[in-house]
């Protein structure tokens, strides 16, 4: 086993700022998929995701001389994610009309875990679950989807999900469980919708 | 252990954990009502996150499961299954009122655990209560009775563990959880006992996944519907 993956960020960001560059490949071993997920989330596409996944490790390498090891490198990493999300979205809002891709459109990424996972049932079950999961984000206040999105694509500890949204601990925790009531909620009301749907029908076809 | 130390580790991935823990935050739950209504309210969104981002993908992520999963010794099964059994001994008023609901997730959560191989046994003995076949005979009993003439006995000893292979359980146990919310009361456990069921029917009047998936719908995209007839076509090859 490489000795690399076996350390912690901190000391491989001392290692890069010391000349050891390769160092840094670990940390995007490490970070890229979770970020790919996050960006792909929140912008919509496979493509421009890792277009702005791209941009921030070179934008955290060309950076790491200017890096305060007093924060935590992942947080740090996350918040420079973001605002190249930010930044990306705002450049393409003013070139071309933005819509999510549909799903056939995607390509084949490596951060599927559905890819990882096997038979072409496996694939469709978690593209649906996946499709689902996007629908319900869209729903939620930006800030709630996004602190649900740390949380649970780039498995932040709610003290990180705080320093990476600038925000309380209490801010934190709140927009991690509004989003997820909020979620529930939705996700019961689809169901008693086609519940009740389901009940027409029946009541439709005995008539 | 608070209240905040158990959001945090419901939201931190699939529990129970397998770590020590789990016995604390059981104990929490049992004792306050307020987190336990927080942990159900909170399951369904809990689950579509983990079935949607599976733990391969975080597990490389330093910080967070290396510090629940590196010393993981039994299977990952969810909270209905392994902490309600023991917390409805002490029902609350507020658990009776969504005794309904649990069922179902519960049950659910059962097949999951299924589909990791760790309840296959437990699952053959069990028995459904899916009313809309309740008339139907069981395999292999001779005759198939028509659903406009429900049939309260029970059916033959002999007939009442259909035989499943790993394979069809996992196909059984793999339906999306969206069609199980789609029908209240529906749970993979009640598909599996009542497959065998399914097996000897007039196919005719069985059109529980076609009524949602069919070319004509519009509330289940074309590539769900091209799913549910792979699944199909599992038990129903003719």
């Amino acid at each position: 086993m490489d000795k690399r993956a076996t350390q912690s960020d901190a000391v491989l960001v001392e290692r890069v700022r010391a000349g050891e560059t390769d160092c840094f490949a670990e940390l995007v071993r490490r970070y890229q998929s979770a970020l790919v997920r996050v960006a792909r989330s929140r912008l919509g596409r496979a493509d421009w995701a890792e277009d702005v996944v791209q941009e921030t490790f070179l934008a955290a390498f060309k950076s790491c001389s200017s890096y305060d090891p007093r924060f935590q490198f992942r947080t740090w990493l996350w918040t420079i994610l973001f605002n190249q999300c930010h930044n990306h979205y705002q450049r393409r809002l003013r070139s071309v009309p933005i819509e999510r891709w549909p799903v056939e459109c995607e390509p084949a990424t490596e951060t599927d875990h559905e890819q990882a996972s096997g038979s072409p049932l496996k694939q469709l079950l978690a593209k649906e679950r996946t499709e689902q999961l996007e629908d319900m984000l869209l729903q939620l206040s930006a800030v709630q989807a996004d602190a649900l999105r740390l949380r649970f694509f780039g498995n932040l500890k709610f003290h990180e999900i705080a320093e990476t949204m600038q925000c309380s601990l209490n801010t934190a925790k709140n927009r991690v469980r509004w989003g997820l009531m909020r979620m529930a909620e939705l996700l019961r009301g689809a169901g008693a919708a086609d519940t009740g749907q389901r009940r027409d029908l029946d009541e439709e076809s005995e008539a | 252990m608070n209240c905040d130390q158990v959001f945090d580790i419901l939201t931190r991935g699939p529990f129970p954990t397998g770590t020590s823990c789990d016995t604390a935050v059981e104990a929490h739950l049992s004792e306050c009502p307020e987190c336990h209504r927080l942990a159900e309210a909170l399951r369904p969104a809990l689950e579509l996150f983990q079935e949607a981002v599976g733990p391969e993908e975080s597990r490389d992520l330093p910080g967070y499961w290396c510090a629940v999963a590196t010393d993981r010794k039994t299977p990952l099964v969810s909270y209905a299954e392994n902490v309600e059994p023991r917390l409805s001994i002490a029902q609350t008023p507020e658990r009776d009122s969504s005794a309904g609901n649990w069922s179902a997730l519960a049950a659910w959560r059962l097949a999951a655990a299924l589909a990791l191989g760790v309840t296959l046994g437990t699952l053959l003995n069990s028995r459904g209560t899916f009313d809309r076949f309740s008339g139907m005979s069981p395999i292999g009993s001779g005759s198939a009775a028509s659903t406009s003439q429900p049939n309260d006995d029970p059916p033959p000893k002999d007939n009442q563990e259909p035989r499943f292979t790993v394979a069809e359980h996992q196909i059984l146990a793999a339906l999306p959880a969206a069609c199980f919310r789609h029908q209240a009361g529906v749970a993979p456990r009640n598909a599996m006992q009542n497959r065998g069921v399914l097996a000897s029917a007039d196919l005719g009047n069985l059109n529980c996944c076609s009524e949602c998936h069919n070319s004509n719908s519009d509330i289940v995209p074309s590539q769900a519907t091209a799913t549910v007839a792979q699944r199909c076509q599992f038990c129903h090859k003719d």
